[in-house]
């Protein structure tokens, strides 16, 4: 299990970030309004405000006065919210599929995310805005943890009682890619994996129609020997219906198609995300 | 399942970070501000400068649009006090040909009252 929360920690995707032209000075040459970089799948993108703005700065029509409000991405013209993993949103939205992607993989091909920076004082509906810098992106990461420790232990002492100094190496342990801090302090957190009450667990639902992500999370009863199938059938019956398997849906975590029958806490154990969640997302795959 | 998991784990890498040297690594940058050039200044001054040229043109902008309206209301003024000019000509008209008939009238009696008391007189 070690080696595959070290797979799952060192994930990373190649981004490739285009300037909205309604923000960019008249004139600039094109390859100049794109800047591309390499993030790990599991974190915030927004996180890498900063780092890409520099890179963008001398193009821009304005000057930047504040590097995380009004600032959004965008995919297909569809607003990424910030608040979900990055990994996760690419898994969503690109309607990965894993065993696809392999069979038309060649040496030479780049795997690159095409996103669009965007700035305006009015955000599109639906993305939480970004008024307290990396502060407030820190407390919102506070928050989940919260609610997946309540979830998994039904009461979120175990992350209201860290010490500042290990909450804040945690929440460090994130922004400099320090797995073994991070692993450290997870420890003191999930002190009982084998005895949780429950898993925090969020479905993510995409079409490739309509580009929007729609996240389930249903409150069940918890049994240790519960499948990823038993939930999914439970969550969205609709593409998971009990009587065939469903053959154009697939469950995708970070990255990867994972077995329906696989047990619910051991690919929580194996592939929990940084904010205490396990995401899953469900690629719709044309038949 | 653990053997599953690692092999596509390596799959979704072998994909995924391939030419991905080509793509610096982000790093985050955790205080706001970052190290200004002292040559970045005039380009800064001149966003400043631009952005607040932006707004001044959005304002000029929006008095434009008031006064366009302003102009169509007084427009719609004028038109509406032309017609009202022109029904008033009118009847100023009938009036005076009213009038003028009156006089006529009123004179040609007090020509033939006069006449009447010559002849009398006579």
């Amino acid at each position: 299990m070690e080696s595959i929360r070290r797979y799952q920690w060192n994930g990373s995707l190649n981004i490739e970030v285009l300037t909205d032209s309604a923000i960019v000075l008249a004139g600039t040459q094109e390859e100049k309004c794109r800047v591309s970089f390499r993030i790990p799948r599991d974190t915030y993108l927004t996180i890498y405000l900063p780092y890409i703005l520099e890179r963008l700065e001398e193009i821009l029509k304005n000057n930047v006065t504040d590097r995380y409000k009004g600032w959004w991405f965008s995919f297909d013209q569809v607003p990424l919210d910030w608040t979900y993993p990055i990994g996760v949103l690419y898994d969503s939205l690109v309607q990965l599929d894993p065993s696809f992607r392999n069979s038309t993989m060649t040496s030479d091909t780049v795997n690159v995310w095409k996103l669009v920076i965007h700035h305006d004082e009015k955000l599109p509906p639906g993305i939480i805005p970004i008024i307290n810098g990396m502060k407030q992106i820190q407390e919102y990461w506070m928050h989940q943890w919260k609610q997946a420790c309540f979830v998994l232990n039904g009461s979120s002492k175990q992350i209201m009682s860290l010490a500042k100094a290990d909450s804040m190496s945690f929440w460090y342990s994130i922004l400099n890619r320090d797995q073994k801090t991070f692993d450290r302090i997870l420890e003191k957190i999930l002190q009982n994996r084998d005895t949780v009450k429950n898993i925090p667990l969020k479905i993510h639902v995409a079409s490739s129609e309509v580009k929007l992500i729609e996240s389930i999370t249903n409150a069940s009863t918890y049994d240790p020997k519960l499948t990823l199938n038993d939930i999914l059938r439970r969550a969205c019956p609709q593409i998971f219906s009990a009587e065939e398997p469903s053959c154009f849906a697939k469950p995708i975590v970070q990255g990867i198609e994972v077995p329906l029958d696989s047990l619910i806490l051991n690919l929580f154990n194996c592939f929990m995300s940084f904010d205490g969640f396990l995401h899953v997302s469900v690629s719709q795959v044309k038949k | 399942m653990d053997q599953l998991f690692i092999q596509r784990l390596v799959e979704r890498d072998r994909i995924e970070k391939n030419f991905s040297y080509l793509f610096e690594t982000a790093s985050v940058k955790v205080d706001g501000c970052t190290d200004k050039h002292p040559t970045e200044d005039t380009i800064v001054n001149l966003k400043n400068e631009l952005l607040s040229k932006e707004k001044e043109l959005d304002q000029v902008k929006e008095t434009l649009k008031v006064q366009k309206k302003d102009t169509e209301k007084l427009n719609d003024e004028i038109i509406s006090l032309n017609i009202e000019n022109n029904l008033l000509q009118e009847r100023l008209q009938k009036l005076t040909e009213e009038y003028d008939g009156l006089v006529d009238r009123w004179l040609k009696r007090v020509q033939g009252e006069a006449d009447w008391m010559n002849q009398t007189l006579e």
